[in-house]
């Protein structure tokens, strides 16, 4: 970690982490009661209503991507890097339209992974369960690692013990409540992220003005305060498709808009993601006041916690360790119960066994929920890199499926060769930028290619769907 | 008093010195500083940030050193300017615009006889192409608007 010096101590730490585990998992326990069925567990009965669902939608968004992640983006990439940050939310405004219509048209669906395969066929659809299990994986993994980082940062607990008690709460509280507790303690989770944020920032403002910052930055670091800095320029765009890569693919967001009531998603996404933009902006101005503070940044996924505590002092980093638990938390439980969810339907119960019943269906998500858990913390254990480099490897992958999904979903004629070329091509163009450009780039030239290749197909050979074909129900009754 | 009494108090007298003696050594010449080095001595970046990370040697790696982190702009260090000075094993800097940058760490503490030697680093950034980077961004917003306009024009579309 390299760096010596953790805010509180350990015994502080330790009873933090006790308190906020046992709070998420009796409220777990407590939601996971309401779960009677598979809709219950899966979807939480298909019932969310405005509060809870803009609420478990900002809350999942703000994630450690944004609380350590945004002010990385800040401290390597500048002002347009703060900025490209906060286009993420440009996901999630975008999505809303389509959760309308997602709603509308697979009334009984339950993945993404449903809508590929009734829209394009088995070969689209095993590519997309490809590139959204390992999205989520590298996701889940990046979370894993941060928990460990920011314990280690903040209380001087190890790594590999901090990173292993926060999966386990979020494995056990998602376990017993799916859904239901998953979105319960978003909205409890969103709440103090916010209160939380906005006490850092009048902190922040309180001990360093923006002219000192600024100040301090054209001295030190003037390619930060560039316009024209080239790394910053093409991350712009690449953030903004992978933010809208990565909303219009998973299944976490999927998952919400199949459980949000008719026509509450779309005013949900929208609100969330009003709510979501000025966050990591807030979250970069702290990265860039570090030099200022005379912070000696020693991980730059570190730089938002490690201002943040050392300006707030022992108290403060009491508030820091809850908000960064709880965008930890709500990212977390998040993940493994859409993940799970993806893997019990598209895999188990399509491919697998096609006639398991609920019971049996509900053992298998609890397993997987366990099994990812596990893998998680087998893959976080030795300390990769840093949290942009996990993530932004999935970038292109993601990339690749936005032009599928958002033509699938409004065009009759975008067809099956279209999507799946489209994904297959536009991932192997981004990883090749990847590592010959910089991450920086990989996002972009995903979706570019794989635009071109789906558009293209579509007025080559175009397709002509029936959307009724979605309602899997309407047309398998027995299912 | 005593022949023999003398004598102990003469030996106490010198065994006292003595303990003075290497008290004052001690205090003097401390612990030796070992030698630190980064773990990369030259990096590039097209960027303009790097993650200087440096270690001690192996047999002194229990201690909790202070270290001293200086740069320049040039190998012989005419005008060092201090980066860092504490106890972490690393530091990240970002922002930095083309050209060359020299780094140089030494221990400095906790109670060394005398700073230990310096252990160099040197930096090169050559940013990405900016034409480049403005053709990304061009290509990248068409991608964005292009998206943008075909879930609205579908959901008009599709509402209608």
């Amino acid at each position: 970690m390299n760096n010596e010096n953790a805010i509180l101590d350990a015994t502080t730490g330790w009873i933090m982490l006790v308190i906020l585990g046992v709070v998420w998992i009796g409220l777990g326990v407590y939601w996971g009661r309401k779960a009677r069925n598979m809709d219950g567990f899966m979807l939480a009965g298909r019932n969310v209503g405005l509060a809870l669902g803009a609420a478990t939608a900002m809350a999942t968004w703000i994630t450690s991507n944004t609380t350590m992640l945004a002010p990385q983006f800040a401290l390597e990439l500048g002002i347009w890097g703060m900025l490209a940050y906060s286009t993420a939310s440009f996901g999630l405004l975008l999505f809303a339209p389509l959760a309308k219509r997602v709603r509308a048209i697979m009334p009984s669906g339950y993945t993404s992974g449903d809508f590929i395969r009734l829209r394009y066929g088995k070969g689209a659809w095993y590519f997309f369960l490809a590139i959204s299990i390992f999205y989520s994986f590298t996701w889940l993994i990046s979370m894993g690692m941060a928990g460990g980082i920011l314990l280690n940062a903040l209380a001087g607990i190890s790594y590999q013990v901090g990173m292993t008690v926060i999966l386990l709460v979020c494995v056990v509280y998602t376990l017993f409540g799916g859904l239901f507790a998953v979105i319960g303690t978003d909205f409890i989770q969103s709440l103090i992220i916010l209160v939380g944020i906005v006490i850092v920032g009048f902190a922040v403002i309180d001990h360093s003005d923006v002219g000192t910052v600024h100040q301090h930055v054209m001295e030190n670091q003037p390619m930060l305060l560039n316009a024209l800095l080239p790394a910053a320029i093409m991350a712009i765009f690449n953030n903004l498709l992978f933010g809208i890569g990565e909303i219009f693919h998973s299944n976490v967001w999927w998952s919400r808009a199949f459980a949000m009531r008719k026509g509450i998603g779309k005013k949900a996404y929208i609100l969330a993601g009003i709510f979501w933009l000025p966050v990591p902006v807030a979250a970069g101005f702290i990265a860039l006041s570090s030099g200022a503070l005379g912070i000696n940044v020693t991980s730059p996924d570190m730089v938002g916690p490690m201002v943040a505590a050392n300006i707030l002092g022992e108290v403060g980093a009491i508030v820091v360790f809850a908000v960064f638990f709880a965008s930890l938390a709500s990212s977390i439980d998040s993940l493994l119960a859409a993940t799970s969810d993806l893997i019990t339907e598209d895999i188990y119960r399509k491919i697998i066994n096609p006639a398991a019943d609920e019971q049996l269906l509900r053992k298998v998500s609890a397993r997987i929920i366990i099994g990812l858990g596990v893998l998680a913390w087998l893959v976080c254990l030795p300390r990769l890199g840093t949290l942009a480099d996990v993530l932004f490897f999935a970038g292109p992958m993601v990339g690749s499926t936005i032009w599928p999904i958002a033509t699938g979903l409004f065009w009759k004629k975008a067809n099956s060769k279209g999507a799946l070329w489209g994904m297959v091509i536009g991932t192997a163009a981004g990883l090749i930028a990847y590592f010959q450009l910089g991450w920086y780039t990989a996002s972009f030239t995903g979706a570019t290619v794989s635009m071109l290749i789906t558009v293209g197909s579509a007025y080559l050979a175009p397709g002509d769907f029936d959307w009724r074909n979605l309602d899997e129900k309407a047309i398998t009754p027995d299912q | 008093m005593s022949l023999s009494a003398i004598a102990c108090k003469s030996a106490l007298r010198t065994l006292f010195s003595g303990v003075v003696l290497l008290g004052c050594f001690y205090v003097s010449f401390g612990k030796t500083a070992p030698k630190v080095r980064f773990e990369e001595d030259s990096l590039f970046t097209q960027s303009g940030h790097v993650k200087l990370v440096w270690e001690v040697d192996e047999a002194d790696e229990e201690v909790l050193w202070e270290f001293e982190v200086q740069s320049d702009s040039t190998a012989d260090f005419t005008a060092p300017r201090k980066l860092y000075r504490g106890p972490d094993g690393a530091t990240f800097i970002s922002g930095l615009p083309d050209g060359e940058y020299f780094y140089r760490i030494r221990v400095v503490g906790p109670e060394v006889d005398a700073p230990g030697a310096w252990g160099q680093a040197y930096v090169s950034v050559t940013h990405h192409s900016l034409s480049l980077a403005l053709t990304i961004a061009g290509i990248g917003s068409i991608v964005f608007l292009l998206t943008v306009i075909v879930v609205l024009r579908g959901v008009r579309n599709s509402e209608q």
